[in-house]
Parts: structure tokens; C-alpha cells; sequence
């Protein structure tokens, strides 16, 4: 029996797997995936459809990983329950692998969106690698795709369809794009260039009804408009996969509730990535923040504590970094104000570049960059650190704020503080 | 009146093969003189506003740049020299005085160039500095006339405070506030280093230089400015400002955009004012005046530490001199015509003063004859640029020398001669911080403190070649000094014989 | 413990001349000529680092080689990871810049080749050199050299040290 398990094979697991390993280098780590693949990185996967990156490159760690690091890895095995009584957990084939400790990385699945005639031949999830490989497969010879969801997913799979040479249509619910992580003005930016790239935005609308027998042949929408297409893909929000630990008495809100060193209200249960929800940094509210760098963090504590040492974990905050079709966002914070809150915008439209920050409290609270990126990471250590800004929050103004424009006092923590920061 | 007399004074020649348009040379210039295009994406130069002070040139990485006097040429004329032209044209335009930086350039003859040294050939044989014990030790203050020694050999007499120097050279007073604050810390942390003294000049003592009290000679001129108790306490030594050599006569002028917050508040003026310093004392208008403050300043420092009275070579200087130390000096610092400044009107920094050779051989000569020479030390300024000016000078009888340009030389000043415009480009004679950034004092107090251990090591091998292995041989020791090129009357004057004789 | 070279700035000291820069291209450029590097490959080489000025203040932008680099944590392709000598390194190979780890970084150090517009671009210490190009040419001493000894990033390693002093402590009772 090894000491360790982890049921999950994507950001968490590893972050664990390394976490342990930098305590325990000795006991064995058993690994149950359910996807066939070792470690591949998620987000890769539409660059993968575009064919702009090989097979090879897909992968987050190298083949001689799991080896390297003693792992006994399953791969194809679905976890379907946790006995957490008899301290072990049931496959779906009937096995019992029995743990000492326990670490749920199982991640989300793509929602299901409230829509008549699902399930025909032609209509795809974009979240898995198998998605994608059965994807690539249907669409040759096709002419016309429709993306119901355009939020980060659904925008990532129109822009690899688009270059795949299929016409795309992308259907969503808000008025604008990427609506939980941009503003109107900023997201108005992003709709510009993906307009200009041939893509048929449709806002504010949602798909009725899929139309066609045993093949998508089209999609009718709730104004009764008709799109034809032979592709449908399916991008309408995930849901953390917490349904390994019904039956017993865990805390689930939206995700597997943790606390800073990622235990579940089970003993020996611990949780991380996207099933987890953590106190998030800004709010305090417990919310599940499924981005990948979060992931990889919360995985690399819980194994830490797992391995028999306590450190907690940095609260979270909503963070992305994404570009579409050459114009780079990066968002990190909150998107809403409260009364007491301020808003500094600067907007260069010659260049599509704009950065707006939110500040309450003489904290930076969000931050949203669209065009000119380089040196957004000085606001999310900001935000991160909520350092009191209001000396400086004229030079925020700045599409290149930077460490010169802090007060001497704060940059010497930064560079004394981040660059030595175990 | 929309145009310009003045033709650019240098021109700069930038070889384009060698030019890799990186802007360094744009970034460092203080004067604005060269500038980037954005369109064409390259450099070009400003010449009007070339200082020539060597920083684009130091700076630049591939050599691609030379500075030259603008060739261009007046016609011939002996009388009207380009730069008395020039120097009409100026004021034609302004209406102002002439102002120059550093010290008089004007070619009349270089003394120290037409005095030669001995050396030992058979008889009194050399000393080779590598193998004997040389001693340079300078001790500056008033000897006793004779030492009387108790039963059991220990000293009865009571010897005057006195200033331990390693070798007989000092850093001469640059006011904090001509300089910036990273200079003088260079000045003192070099003192510290090599074991001599550094002079504050009359800007008074930042806080953060308190702790190289035991190498710093402080300084009280006409403006008193930073002169209080624990001022006076924390030098080694104290002088007394009477004048300088690059202008005797006149007081000083530190402009009020040069005194900010550091400047002002180690001179206890208010931020921004204009510091002026008169030009006499206003407290001493006779030799019985300069007395009563100098023992003024021994009464408030317990007689622990000697003063200095500074005075510009000027006409009388050896009857001056006397005067001085009867006074009560323990040290009479003689500061030559050729001495440097930050700002003085160019008149009179080329026309008033004396050089120092011929002051300090009148100076050491009268006070012997009057056979008080014991009384003071006396010190040699106004351009000593190399140790063999100051071997020379110590012959002349000088028991140390201040440098003040040669210093300034070693951390990097060229010469450029705008120490007043505040715009020193090696961040020497300004108080921007962001020029000032540019002397890092730990790499500029290295660089003085090889100058003087490079100097040490020459000044013992010249000494070592006279068959002297102690300065107190040398001291006053004229026997050592021949002149050449000089006629029978500098000759007397200087106290040497012709060579050959 | 393990001990590494890192670059120190003294901001006190950077005069703004950019030669930082100039160099950082000249260290990666095919020629190593530096009149070559900016006539000939003046469109292929950038500086890893970025001078900032804001008078009187000017430093350069600088990778800081973290020893818990937040960049590395963040990479969601494993592009970017230490090596043996704990320097923060970018696999070119692996890397589709996402610019996850711009996002991250905060010492502004990362930045997107002007050039090739899907690459991070940022201080490699010169290829591992002996001594990077920056500091070797900085002419006020603002960049140097130190060494620095760290803390092991082996968490087992600490522990155990933290383990025998207890046991020191009990024997002394």
C-alpha cells in the first residue's frame, strides 16, 4: 500500500506529487487517473486543435516524471467513491485501493447547458484531450461550427476552429464577451479583433434547440433565428467534480471546501485545483477559483501537509492570462467596485490598448489589460500583498507602471521579500 | 534678437561606421547635446551645447565618438585672441560678469616645470624605498622650540596639538555644496584609507561624515556656515578661511538652486536662499581681530586641535604670513594663483594672486629669518598636480601640500571648466540627483586612494635617489632644488641656485 | 544549503545609461560583436532587461532568479523551471506564450519579444556565463555580482536540522 494518493492526474496532482517529494522522498505515491494520458496541460488543448504545438509539447512534466518520483500511476481508472471509514478508495471496476493520505484533484467537467436535441453526432465538449482528439477527427471536411459559451473555453475553441478553416459562430448568453472577468469597455476591445478575424459573434442570445436527426445539422436560438453548422461544441461553464465524497458528511459548497492546508472536514481527506474551494483573498467569501497557477499551488501545500509538515496556502484570487488572435489580456482581481471604490482607466484606441484598476480602501482590488501586458505582475502583487497604494495611485494611471513608480520602502520589501520568498 | 554670435565652441565628430545608435550618449548628456530621431533612428549631435566634458565619449562602447576645438578661425591676430573675442561676444549678449569653473589656464610659466631635483651619484649614496624604511610621516602643527626631557627620558615638554599625516599631501577644502555629498564622502573615506586628511570647505559637515571626524580638517570662513560646537569638535583639525587662491579678495556665491535640502541644512541657511559668503570677516578687520578668533576656536576646543588660517598668495604674503603666526596659527595654508574654484569671475581668477612657488619660498624664508618658522606648519596649494610638484614644493619649504583639482581628476572630473552651471556631468560639482548618482563614492574614493599611494611610492623613490630617507631632511632643504629657464631674479626670489651651479 | 551567484543592483547607483542593455544583446547575439549585433542583428536580439527611468531614479528590470519562483509555479506548460545552479530558465520549445507568467512575475522582469510576439523573453544569466555581460559592463558598480547561500528548497532537509535541535535541548535538561 503507498502512503499517498491522489485520485486526479492534472495540476494539482503534480504540484502534490512535488510537494511531497521535497519532504518524503522515500514512500510511494499512487496516482488515479481517469483520463489515459499522463499529465498534459489543459489549457494547451486549442492550441493543440490549431495544430500550432505537436503531441509532444502537451505534456507539463517530461515521461520519466512519474518514474523519477516513485508514482504508481493508473491511468483509464475512474474513482467512484471514498470509503472514508475503511481508509480506502473504490474503482470503478470494483478495486479498493486503500491510502493513509488522501488528496481528491479531480478537477471539473464541462456543464451541460439547458438546451433541446442534445446528444447528436457532431457535438463536442472542449475540455479534455479525448474532446479534442475526436474534435480533430469530425471535422475534416466540415464546413460550418457553432460554440455555444463564450467565455474563455468557448472563445479559445472559435479562435483553433477558425484556424482549422471552418467558419465559426459563437453564441452567448451576456451582452459582451469573457463577461465574469472583463468590463463592457474592455471586452468591446476583444470584440473588435475577433470580428475582424472572421468569427460571428452573436450576444445576449442563447441556443433554443440543436436541429438535425442523428447529425447536428444547426442550431435554432431563443429569438428563433436559424445558424446552420455541422459542428456544435459545447463551452457553457464547468462544474468541480465532487461527487467522489457523496454519501459521506464532507463539506461541499460549489466545490470541496478546504482550509489553508487544503484538509477537507475528513481526516487524511485533502482537496486542491478545481474541486477545491478555498477562502479566496479579496472577498473572504469561499469560492472555487479554477485557474491553472492556483492549482499547481494549492496541489504543492496540500502535499507538504500531506507529507507530514504544516504550511498554508496564499489565499487565492481570479487570475488569467489569455490571448486572442495577437491581442494579450491579462485580469486579475475583482471586476466589481464597491461605493468606496475608485476606478483608473487609461484607453489608447490607436494602439487597442486598455488597463483600467480598481482600487477601495487604498488597495488595488482588480486590474484588466488588454493590448500592452508586459508588466502586469506588479499589480497582482499588489492586489496580492494589498499594499496600500494611495501614495502612488496617480502613477497607476501608467500603461507601464512598474517598481520604479512605488515608494522607495515598498520596493525594497519586493525586492527583498519576493526574491527570497520560500 | 533671434541669432547667435557665439559659433558652437566644439564640434563633435561621430563616426558613423562605428556608431551603433544605442543612445547612451543621449542619456548622459546633462547638456542636451546629443538627441535621438525616432523617425530616421538615430543619434545627432547638439555642438552648441558641447561642454567637452568626455562623458559621451568615456561611455560610449564602440569609440565612436571624438571631440574637437571648433576649428573654426578668426583671422590672425596676435592682440585679439578667439577667446578674447569671444569672451566680448558673451558679455555683449548677457550683460553679465564672466564666470569660470576650476582653476586659472592662462600660459605663463609653470614654476614646478623649471625646478629640478637631486640625486645622489657616489657620494651620500641612494636609498632604494623597496629595501630601508622610509619615513613620510607629516606632523602639522606648532613645534617648541626645544624639547626638554625628564630623568627618566620621557617627554617634560608640552608639545602643541599637532595633525598626523601619512604622507605630506591633504585634500584640499571643497564646500559640500560645490561639490555634491557623494564626492565629499569619496574625499573623506580616502583620507580615511590612506591615513591623511581631507578639508571641508566652507559648506560645514554633513551628519553622515561625522565618523571620519579623526581625517577631516573642518573648516570656519567668513559665512560661518554650519560653525557650531559639535562642528568644531568633530574635525581634527580646524582652519580659518582667509581667502583662495583662484580668488583672493572677493568672497563666495553658492546660487540658491544649488542649496537643497541636504546643502541647506548642513549649512543651517534656509533651503533655496543664495549662500554668500563675504569677503572679509565681518569680525576681522585686523591682525588682532584674526587672533582673537583664533583663540576663540582653541578656547572652545580645549587647545586639542590645531588651526589653520588660509590665506590666497598675494602680494605681501611673506610679511602676511608673519603676521599670521604670531597670531597664533599653528598652520598657514598658502594658496596659489593657480588654485581651483567652482565658480569665480574670470577676471579676477586670471589676474589676482601670485603663484605659489615663489609665495611659499618668501613665506618659508621670511619666518626663518624671523626664526619663528617653528611656530607654524606651513602648507603649499594652487595646483600641485603630480609628486613631483610636491617634492619640489616640500624642498621650497611646505611641510605638506593640499590637491584639489588632481583629486577631483581622479574621480573623474575632465576639465571642463562649467563646474558653475551645476551640470557636472560626473556628478562632481552639482547637486542633481540624478547626475550626482554617477560617482559612486566607493569606486572614486579607490581611485584617490591610489592616486596618493601611487604618488607615496614616487615621492620615496625620489627622495630615496636624493640619499634621504626621512622628509624631515628635505624639508626646506633648497640644496636639493636647481632652477632652470629662470631668470637671476626668480632664482633669488625662489631661494635656488641655477643648474650647474 | 546551496550556494548561487545573483545579481545585486544598488538603484543608488544606476546612472541610466543603458549599456546594460546594449550588452544583454551583444551576450546573445550570433556575432558577440557588438558594432555587428546592432548593424547586422539589430532586428533579431533584444535586451532581456528594461531600463526604467524616472528621474532621478533609473534602474534596470531584472529577472531575480527566486529561489520559489512565482513564474515557474504559474507555467501551465512546465516551460519554465530551475536548473541545477537555481537559476529560472524559459524551454523555448515548450513554451506557446500564454504570458501566464508575466502575469505572475512581480518584478516587471518577463517581457514579449517585440519580434516574435508568442515568446517571454527574460534574464537567462548570460547562457549560465561566469559572469553575466550587465554587471561585467555597468561602469558605477550598480550591478554586481554576490554570493548567495540559500535555503534549501528541500523541505526534509530544514526538518530534520529542526529536529536535532530538539533533541540538543532535552539531552542539556
Amino acid at each position: 500500500m503507498s502512503k499517498y494518493m491522489i485520485v486526479g492526474n492534472s495540476a494539482a496532482a503534480i504540484g502534490a506529487i512535488e510537494g511531497i517529494r521535497t519532504v518524503d522522498k522515500q514512500d510511494k505515491i499512487t496516482v488515479i487517473s481517469q483520463e489515459p494520458y499522463l499529465c498534459y496541460s489543459r489549457p494547451l488543448i486549442s492550441y493543440f486543435l490549431a495544430g500550432k504545438i505537436s503531441g509532444e509539447k502537451l505534456y507539463y512534466r517530461g515521461k520519466e516524471f512519474y518514474e523519477k518520483n516513485k508514482v504508481n500511476l493508473y491511468l483509464g481508472s475512474r474513482a467512484v467513491k471514498v470509503n472514508s471509514r475503511e481508509k480506502n478508495i473504490e474503482l470503478e471496476d470494483g478495486a479498493c485501493i486503500p491510502y493513509q493520505k488522501l488528496l481528491i484533484a479531480t478537477g471539473s467537467r464541462p456543464a451541460v447547458p439547458p438546451v433541446k436535441g442534445l446528444g447528436k453526432d457532431g457535438q463536442h465538449f472542449f475540455y479534455s484531450l479525448s474532446d479534442v482528439y475526436s474534435l480533430r477527427d469530425n471535422i475534416k471536411g466540415r464546413e460550418r461550427a457553432v460554440v455555444i459559451g463564450g467565455g474563455l473555453i468557448g472563445l479559445k475553441a472559435a479562435e483553433a476552429l477558425l484556424l482549422c478553416g471552418l467558419k465559426v459562430t459563437v453564441i452567448e448568453r451576456s451582452p459582451y464577451l469573457l463577461s465574469s472577468i472583463l468590463n463592457e469597455k474592455a471586452s468591446r476591445l476583444l470584440e473588435e479583433r475577433i470580428q475582424s478575424s472572421g468569427i460571428r459573434l452573436v450576444l445576449g442570445n442563447s441556443v433554443k434547440e440543436v436541429i438535425g436527426d442523428a447529425r447536428v445539422e444547426g442550431v435554432t436560438l431563443e429569438d428563433g433565428e436559424e445558424i446552420d453548422c455541422s459542428i456544435l461544441v459545447l463551452a457553457a461553464g464547468v462544474k468541480p467534480n465532487t461527487e467522489i465524497l457523496e454519501g459521506i458528511d464532507a463539506a461541499i459548497g460549489t466545490g470541496i471546501q478546504v482550509n489553508r492546508r487544503l484538509e477537507t472536514s475528513l481526516e487524511n481527506i485533502y482537496a486542491a485545483g478545481d474541486v477545491a474551494e478555498a477562502e479566496t483573498l479579496l472577498t473572504k467569501e469561499k469560492k472555487v477559483i479554477p485557474i491553472w497557477p492556483s492549482a499547481y499551488c494549492q496541489g504543492l501545500v496540500a502535499g507538504k501537509n500531506m507529507a507530514g509538515i504544516d504550511r498554508e496556502c496564499d489565499e487565492e484570487f481570479p487570475r488569467n492570462s489569455i490571448s486572442f488572435f495577437g491581442l494579450n489580456i491579462i485580469t486579475a482581481g475583482l471586476l466589481e467596485m464597491g461605493d468606496k471604490g475608485k476606478e483608473i482607466t487609461s484607453i489608447d484606441s490607436q494602439n487597442s490598448t486598455y488597463q483600467r484598476i480598481l482600487m477601495e480602501n487604498d488597495r488595488v482590488t482588480g486590474m484588466i489589460k488588454i493590448g500592452e501586458v508586459n508588466q502586469a505582475g506588479i499589480i497582482t502583487w499588489l492586489i496580492k500583498n494589498k499594499v496600500p497604494a494611495n501614495s502612488f495611485k496617480e502613477l497607476l494611471k501608467r500603461k507601464c507602471f512598474n517598481p520604479i513608480h512605488l515608494p522607495l520602502s515598498v520596493r525594497e520589501k519586493l525586492y527583498r521579500e519576493e526574491g527570497a520568498r520560500r | 534678437m533671434g541669432f547667435s554670435m557665439l559659433a558652437p565652441e566644439f564640434i563633435i565628430e561621430r563616426n558613423r561606421d562605428r556608431c551603433i545608435d544605442c543612445r547612451v550618449c543621449e542619456k548622459q548628456c546633462s547638456m542636451e547635446a546629443h538627441y535621438y530621431d525616432p523617425d530616421e533612428e538615430k543619434v545627432y549631435s547638439r555642438e552648441e551645447k558641447c561642454i567637452n566634458c568626455h562623458r559621451c565619449i568615456s561611455l560610449c562602447p564602440t569609440r565612436a565618438l571624438c571631440i574637437k576645438e571648433n576649428p573654426q578661425e578668426f583671422k590672425r591676430n596676435a592682440n585679439w585672441s578667439r577667446n578674447s573675442i569671444r569672451e566680448i561676444q558673451k558679455q555683449a549678449q548677457t550683460g553679465g560678469i564672466l564666470l569660470s569653473g576650476m582653476g586659472n589656464p592662462k600660459p605663463f610659466p609653470i614654476y614646478w616645470d623649471n625646478i629640478l631635483l637631486n640625486a645622489s651619484q657616489v657620494t651620500n649614496p641612494s636609498i632604494d624605498p623597496l629595501r630601508e624604511p622610509m619615513e613620510l610621516k607629516t606632523f602639522l602643527g606648532r613645534k617648541p622650540k626645544k624639547l626638554e626631557l625628564n630623568q627618566d627620558g620621557s617627554l617634560k615638554t608640552e608639545v602643541p596639538p599637532q595633525l598626523e599625516l601619512s604622507m605630506p599631501v591633504m585634500f584640499t577644502a571643497m564646500s559640500f555644496g560645490s561639490i555634491s555629498l557623494n564626492a565629499s564622502t569619496a574625499l573623506a573615506m580616502a583620507a580615511k584609507e590612506t591615513d591623511i586628511c581631507y578639508n571641508t570647505g566652507e559648506g560645514g559637515l554633513h551628519e553622515s561624515l561625522y565618523s571620519y571626524g579623526n581625517w577631516t580638517i573642518i573648516q570656519v570662513a567668513s559665512g560661518r556656515f554650519g560653525v557650531y560646537q559639535d562642528y568644531l569638535e568633530a574635525g581634527s583639525g580646524i582652519e580659518i578661511k582667509i581667502g583662495q587662491g583662484a580668488k583672493p579678495g572677493i568672497g563666495g556665491h553658492l546660487p540658491g538652486e544649488k542649496v537643497g535640502e541636504e546643502v541647506a541644512s548642513t549649512r543651517m541657511i534656509p533651503k533655496g536662499t543664495d549662500a554668500l559668503s563675504p569677503a572679509p570677516h565681518h569680525d576681522i578687520y585686523s591682525i588682532e581681530d584674526l587672533r582673537q578668533l583664533i583663540y576663540a576656536l582653541k578656547e572652545s576646543t580645549r587647545y586639542k586641535k590645531p588651526v589653520s588660517v588660509k590665506i590666497a598668495a598675494v602680494h605681501n604674503v611673506a610679511a602676511i604670513a608673519s603676521g599670521i603666526a604670531r597670531a597664533g596659527a599653528d598652520i598657514i595654508t598658502i594658496d596659489g594663483i593657480r588654485g581651483g574654484t567652482g565658480a569665480a569671475p574670470t577676471r579676477i581668477r586670471d589676474s589676482v594672486g601670485i603663484p605659489v612657488e615663489f609665495a611659499l619660498a618668501a613665506v618659508d624664508e621670511r619666518l626663518k629669518e624671523e626664526g619663528i618658522r617653528n611656530q607654524v606648519s606651513v602648507v603649499a596649494a594652487g595646483s600641485i598636480r603630480n609628486s613631483g610638484d610636491i617634492v619640489k614644493a616640500v624642498a621650497l619649504g611646505a611641510d605638506a601640500v593640499y590637491i584639489g583639482t588632481a583629486a577631483l581628476v581622479a574621480m573623474g572630473c575632465h576639465l571642463c571648466r562649467k563646474c558653475y552651471t551645476g551640470k557636472c556631468n560626473w556628478g562632481i560639482a552639482t547637486q542633481d540627483p540624478w547626475l550626482t548618482k554617477r560617482l559612486n563614492p566607493e569606486i572614486a574614493a579607490e581611485r584617490l586612494s591610489n592616486l596618493i599611494i601611487g604618488w607615496d611610492h614616487e615621492f620615496k623613490e625620489m627622495m630615496g635617489g636624493m640619499g634621504i630617507n626621512a622628509i624631515e631632511s628635505l624639508k626646506g632643504n633648497r640644496h636639493m632644488l636647481r632652477g632652470i629657464g629662470l631668470t637671476n631674479r626668480e632664482l633669488e626670489v625662489l631661494g635656488i641656485k641655477l643648474a650647474g651651479e | 544549503m546551496t550556494k548561487k551567484m545573483k545579481i545585486e543592483l544598488r538603484e543608488e547607483y544606476c546612472v541610466g545609461c543603458g549599456l546594460c542593455e546594449v550588452y544583454c544583446r551583444v551576450a546573445h547575439s550570433q556575432s558577440r560583436d557588438i558594432i555587428k549585433t546592432f548593424k547586422k542583428e539589430r532586428w533579431t536580439v533584444e535586451p532581456r532587461v528594461s531600463l526604467v527611468i524616472e528621474k532621478p531614479l533609473s534602474f534596470p528590470l531584472q529577472c531575480q532568479h527566486c529561489e520559489d519562483a512565482p513564474c515557474v509555479k504559474a507555467c501551465i506548460t512546465g516551460a519554465m523551471y530551475k536548473n541545477e545552479l537555481e537559476l529560472t530558465l524559459c524551454d523555448e520549445d515548450k513554451c506557446v506564450g500564454c504570458f501566464t507568467c508575466i502575469m505572475e512575475c512581480p518584478f516587471g522582469a518577463i517581457k514579449i519579444k517585440e519580434n516574435n510576439p508568442s515568446l517571454p523573453l527574460k534574464c537567462d544569466f548570460c547562457f549560465e556565463a561566469d559572469e553575466p555581460f550587465c554587471v561585467l559592463h555597468c561602469p558605477n558598480g550598480a550591478l554586481t555580482l554576490k554570493e548567495k547561500i540559500i535555503k534549501n528548497v528541500d523541505e526534509s532537509l530544514n526538518d530534520s536540522i529542526a529536529q536535532v535541535k530538539t533533541e540538543e535541548v532535552d539531552t542539556d535538561e
